[in-house]
């Protein structure tokens, strides 16, 4: 089974956020906020039993839905961002490295 | 290294890193010559030659052959006069010369030095002879200042010759002289920075990269992490100390203990502002390999240590010590105030971001065609904007231990960083409002947004902060960088509307004198305001920087009005243009002795203007009971307030034109009340008269005419109508 490997990157500010992956609720994390001298907020990983799967981003507080059906063995990597009031969600295929 | 001109530094690396290097007399020939190619156009501002050499430049002659160079001007330079120390910085040659000055000052007393405050010439004119460079200009100051002007001279030398002394000259702006300062040269560098570097056990730390290993878009050369901040103009100065940090197998780093370790290991730690900077090279972070180093310090003092891990880059592979050599130069980068290229906006207050910036600080994977694109370009150097933060950033802003991160990372240029922005949005973000204010007064702005391009676009539909969208961000006279947080916040609305060619701009007056923190405008002193709009289609379009010097009370009436206008009651009941509540009542008080005791002061105007437009309106009370008690308006008292108001306003003695227009129709109301509706019909017709003669934009007349019927449909409604409410006001 894939791994998949999701990051909240930038642009959260304690905020409420829900990830869903294949319709179930993996996480539900309110204080969200991105650390500023690296870019990320929070990781969440995880073996996925599905493939490809769809990957749900909610924060409801601030009325933003985002999702991406991914194929988690070609692109296990999942970047998640609140850019100019959107979820811009990026798969990649390598690991994003924080600095 | 440290006392190692940048530019003989470079002599021992390879030959085309003294492409970028250029002299004074360059830069002023460059300037002359795009004003011969311009025709028209000014020269570069800020930049001029005497009146032969322009002409030479002007014939397009080749640049003269210098048989004998002379020596460059750029770097820091230090004086003393009586109890305070100057620390000047020039920077109009050498290496990428950002054409600015700038300097902290200090007194000096006995054996101790404390520092006062920091100056930044931003746009000076630059005079080019063949004996003497001239640098002048308005300077900006983190405090107030009564000469503000500054000219710096620095007669020529000889390369063969040693450095000439820099003299400045402050002088008022009518000109009388100020103080002289004669500061010798003391560095190439702009700054010196101490850096320690410890090193887990185990852990080869980076040494240097040969940059023309790998592709890249800059000259090849040798670099380590102290000769890429020298190409800043910054100098490292390694301190010689370097602990081998040991740690159980396997272990990672959390932040804490990484702060636990600096503390414990970083021989200069004294947890204050000062020039002296931590670098851990380790092998893991708790958050995994996907972490390539971190400013972990972020409490408290914050940005005096750092951490890079070789968990992911360790090894002597050209891409390995790419990797590493990129991300020290990040991570002491953070240390310095800089933040990442694409979260500029982050920062407080916010500039855009700049994603595609060839830069240290971006990450190379998020930039426009991914980490390949950004290396094959990447010039290993900071942009433009960051090494002016890192050259000439008021002191506090920069120094590690002072002001947190992010804080004051952005507005040390405000005009050069709106010049160089690139906004391809169409947008155009202007802050109106008045240059000066008295000592107390109430200040509104208005924000307007114009599309400028030739297509519709959509935008948000209401400019005001409280609405979400825009932010205003203040620099106070002290240098301090506040982030203007309105009192109350509407929900955030996702309301947009169309500007095109009937309407293509949008206006909002803003009350900034009043915020979450109190009074925006509490000290004399020269402030600057600047907003940013975040357009739908992603863009950042920022505005103009807005000054405003307050001015100093002349007179104890100046002084008691100020105070009767300041608290936190009265600054509520500006927002609100004036109210009834309870809780507000020793504001109104406050207000009502203003009207009393300095009723022909200038600022009363203002107090008749909140009480006015309040009293025209009815105002609902809940009660401890539950029950509403309605006051219903008084016409009379309000006509009485605001009919001085106006007359004042409409002789530009006042209110701006929005709150005119407010106040206008705000008295019609009153009048109609009364019954008097044809003294109402008539202050509307003044009221576009009034308008129409400010030569405004169609579109707006064609709004504020549009308002005046709405005023008298109402007072129409309410006639026929006894008892229902008239529109609201807008």
């Amino acid at each position: 089974m894939p791994q998949l490997t999701i990051d909240l990157q930038t642009g959260f500010s304690n905020d409420h956020v829900i990830l869903r992956v294949a319709g179930t609720e993996v996480v539900k994390k309110s204080g969200v906020t991105t650390n500023l001298a690296i870019s990320l907020a929070d990781r969440w990983q995880a073996e996925v039993e599905t493939n490809p799967v769809e990957v749900e981003v909610v924060v409801p507080l601030r009325s933003l839905r985002g999702a991406i059906q991914l194929d988690a063995a070609r692109t296990p990597y999942l970047g998640v961002s609140v850019v100019e009031g959107r979820l811009e969600l990026r798969a990649s295929e390598t690991m994003f490295f924080y600095l | 290294m440290s006392q190692t001109d940048p530019t003989l530094l470079h002599l021992a690396l390879t030959d085309p890193v003294f492409l970028g290097e250029v002299s004074v007399d360059e830069v002023a020939q460059l300037a002359a010559a795009e004003f011969q190619d311009a025709s028209e156009v000014p020269p570069e501002p800020g930049i001029e030659h005497d009146a032969a050499q322009t002409a030479a430049a002007r014939a397009l002659s080749p640049l003269p052959s210098i048989f004998l160079a002379r020596r460059p001007v750029s770097g820091r330079y230090r004086g003393n006069l009586g109890p305070f120390q100057l620390e000047l910085r020039i920077d109009v040659d050498r290496f990428r010369p950002m054409k600015r000055i700038s300097g902290d000052y200090f007194t000096v007393s006995g054996s101790t030095v404390s520092y006062v405050g920091s100056f930044i010439v931003s746009s000076p004119t630059i005079t080019v002879t063949s004996a003497t460079v001239t640098i002048q200009g308005l300077g900006r100051y983190t405090f107030s200042v009564g000469a503000p002007m500054i000219k710096v001279t620095i007669p020529r030398r000889f390369i063969i010759q040693p450095p000439a002394p820099a003299t400045l000259q402050h002088s008022q702006t009518n000109g009388t002289p100020g103080t002289t300062y004669v500061c010798a040269f003391e560095s190439v560098f702009f700054r010196t920075v101490d850096i320690e570097e410890d090193r887990e056990q185990g852990v080869a730390a980076f040494t240097s990269y040969a940059t023309g290993s790998l592709p890249s878009g800059g000259p090849a050369r040798t670099l380590s992490v102290l000769q890429s901040y020298a190409e800043a103009g910054i100098e490292m100065r390694s301190t010689g100390g370097s602990n081998v940090v040991a740690v159980a197998p396997g272990s990672t780093w959390s932040d804490s203990e990484l702060h636990n370790a600096m503390q414990a290991h970083f021989s200069r730690f004294a947890n204050v502002p000062a020039w002296k900077v931590w670098l851990l090279h380790a092998l893991k972070h708790d958050l995994g390999p996907g972490l390539l180093g971190i400013m972990f310090d972020q409490q408290g003092l914050q940005r005096q240590g750092s951490a890079v891990f070789y968990q992911s880059m360790s090894g002597t592979a050209a891409d390995k010590q790419r990797n590493q050599l990129y991300t020290c130069a990040h991570e002491l980068g953070h240390c310095f105030n800089l933040f990442h290229s694409f979260h500029k906006s982050s920062m407080t207050p916010p500039a855009p971001n700049r994603p595609s910036a060839l830069s240290w600080m971006n990450y190379p994977q998020f930039f426009p065609g991914g980490a390949s694109t950004f290396w094959a370009a990447f010039p290993f150097q900071f942009d433009d904007l960051e090494l002016i933060h890192l050259r000439h950033a008021f002191r506090n802003n920069v120094i590690m231990g002072g002001t947190k991160f992010g804080i004051g990372a952005a507005l040390e240029d405000p005009a050069e960083f709106a010049d160089r922005l690139e906004d391809r949005s169409g947008l155009e973000l202007v802050l109106d409002g008045p240059s000066t204010a008295a000592y107390g007064e109430p200040v509104w702005i208005e924000v307007k947004l114009y599309n400028r391009s030739s297509r519709p676009q959509e935008v948000h539909a209401h400019l005001h902060p409280r609405e979400g969208a825009v932010r205003i961000a203040i620099k106070k006279p002290s240098g301090e960088l506040v982030a203007f947080e309105p009192v109350l916040h509407h929900c955030v609305s996702s309301e947009t509307t169309v500007l095109d060619e009937t309407r293509p701009s949008l206006y909002e007056s803003v009350f900034l004198g009043f915020g979450k923190e109190g009074f925006s405008f509490a000290q004399p002193g020269l402030y600057q305001v600047r907003a940013l709009y975040p357009a739908l289609d992603g863009s950042r379009v920022v505005s103009n920087v807005l000054d405003l010097r307050v001015r100093n009370p002349l007179s104890e009436a100046d002084e008691e009005v100020a105070e009767l206008l300041s608290g936190d009651e009265q600054g509520l009941l500006f927002v609100l243009r004036g109210s009834d509540s309870q809780y507000l009542r020793a504001g109104n008080e406050a207000l009502d002795r203003v009207l009393e005791r300095h009723g022909d002061h200038p600022l009363a105007l203002y107090a008749r203007y909140v009480k006015g437009y309040n009293l025209a309106r009815e105002f609902k009370d809940l009660q401890p009971d539950g029950n509403v008690e309605v006051r219903g308006p008084k016409p009379d008292d309000a006509k009485q307030l605001l009919q001085p108001v106006v007359e004042a306003s409409a002789a530009d003695q006042g209110l701006d034109n929005i709150n005119l227009n407010k106040a206008m129709r705000q008295l019609a109301r009153a009048q109609g009340q009364t019954g008097s509706v044809r003294e109402a019909q008539e202050t509307l017709k003044r009221m576009v008269d009034i308008f129409r003669k400010k030569s405004l934009k169609p579109h707006v007349l064609e709004l504020i005419k549009e308002q005046a019927a709405e005023v008298t449909a109402g007072i129409g409604a309410k006639r026929s109508k006894k008892g229902e409410r008239a529109p609201e006001e807008s």
